[in-house]
């Protein structure tokens, strides 16, 4: 999808700002170690940082700020989350079951998203995934039925993720 | 003086997701608390000790430090989960009432 | 000073009651559940320390920690799979 140059270019600025980040100098000496081991290390591993056929749909100012807006809704469902995990812990009301859902997100990174979305989110994990199919460890489970189970699972964060991934 | 509600909330999740991890009965229940409350224990006390330092290049750094902790601990309990689950360790189940 | 004291109190507190897991987990698993939560309490202390004591060089560990601790949890994880990789 994207050209090998553009993918280089990529990484190097992703490494070279997390240089900045953590260094916090503009010296010139400073600015030129960076420079060279960030370019470095981009020609070394720009191919797994950046996976040939995979994407972002779309123009990149609208997804950066799909992302942000996605970070904070992730942070209120977590929040949500811990206080009814806390609730199952005083009063030992659990049901745990394994459900298996079905998710229509094609690209890796999306589907790592998602991932660590239901690990974050009420009273469930990812256990494994094959393809398509993600095994969810559920801590109170009201349902097993297949399609049920998926509405509630991955509610509204498989329509954020789609709308940035392909 | 903002800062310190934060913390105490911080607090509070990081207590009670370590009480689950001893109260809750196998280990997927017990890796849910340890994924969840100590993920939002730890974004809780980050924030309010970011708010309590100020906006400066200090705070940025533990700023750093947050996002790698809210991406990186639920890739590991993904990785125990998987690993014991392929070990065939089977997940605890509430006995039916009847 | 006393916010101070009270934060690291209660991580210690916390870390121990993981230790408890730790010492008496009757699966290997719940052995690295714990020490993921102790490993995450200590960069906690680390950084609460630094912004206590007003230094920068706590901070440089408690990010060098907390990748050590995450790519040491993964490889255990990894070496506790087994070698049986032909799972369908």
């Amino acid at each position: 999808m994207y050209k090998k140059g553009v993918r280089l270019v990529l990484t190097f600025f992703v490494l070279m700002s997390f240089w900045l980040a953590l260094s916090q100098n503009l010296e010139p000496i400073s600015l030129l170690i960076g420079a060279l081991f960030s370019f470095l290390v981009a020609l070394l591993s720009y191919d797994f940082f950046i996976k040939p056929d995979e994407g972002i749909r779309g123009r990149v100012i609208r997804t950066i700020w799909l992302l942000l807006i996605y970070i904070f809704v992730l942070l209120y469902e977590m929040f949500l989350a811990s206080i009814d995990v806390v609730y199952r812990v005083i009063t030992m009301d659990i049901n745990p079951e394994v459900v298996m859902i079905k998710t229509d997100i094609k690209s890796d990174l999306g589907i790592v998203l998602l991932a660590n979305s239901i690990t974050l989110t009420p009273g469930t994990i990812t256990i494994d995934i094959e393809g398509d199919h993600l095994y969810v460890h559920w801590l109170y489970a009201r349902t097993t039925h297949f399609g049920h189970a998926a509405e509630l699972i991955k509610g509204r964060f498989e329509h954020w993720l789609g709308r940035i991934f392909i | 003086m903002i800062a310190y509600p934060f913390i105490f909330l911080g607090l509070i999740f990081i207590f009670f997701g370590t009480l689950g991890i001893v109260r809750f009965p196998d280990i997927y229940t017990r890796l849910q608390t340890s994924s969840k409350c100590d993920t939002a224990g730890a974004v809780a006390l980050l924030v309010g000790l970011i708010l309590k330092e100020g906006f400066d290049s200090f705070s940025l750094r533990i700023l750093i430090i947050l996002v790698f902790l809210l991406f990186t601990n639920p890739v590991a309990s993904h990785a125990i989960a998987r690993s014991a689950a392929i070990r065939g360790t089977k997940p605890w189940r509430k006995k039916k009432k009847c | 000073m006393t916010a101070m004291t009270i934060i690291i109190t209660v991580l210690g507190i916390t870390a121990s009651l993981a230790l408890y897991r730790v010492i008496f987990g009757p699966t290997p698993w719940d052995r690295l559940i714990a020490v993921n939560l102790i490993s995450s309490k200590v960069v906690m202390i680390m950084v609460a320390a630094a912004v206590f004591f007003k230094r920068r060089i706590y901070l440089d560990v408690a990010l060098v920690y907390a990748i050590i601790g995450f790519v040491s949890i993964i490889a255990i994880s990894k070496f506790l799979e087994g070698e049986d990789t032909d799972r369908k």
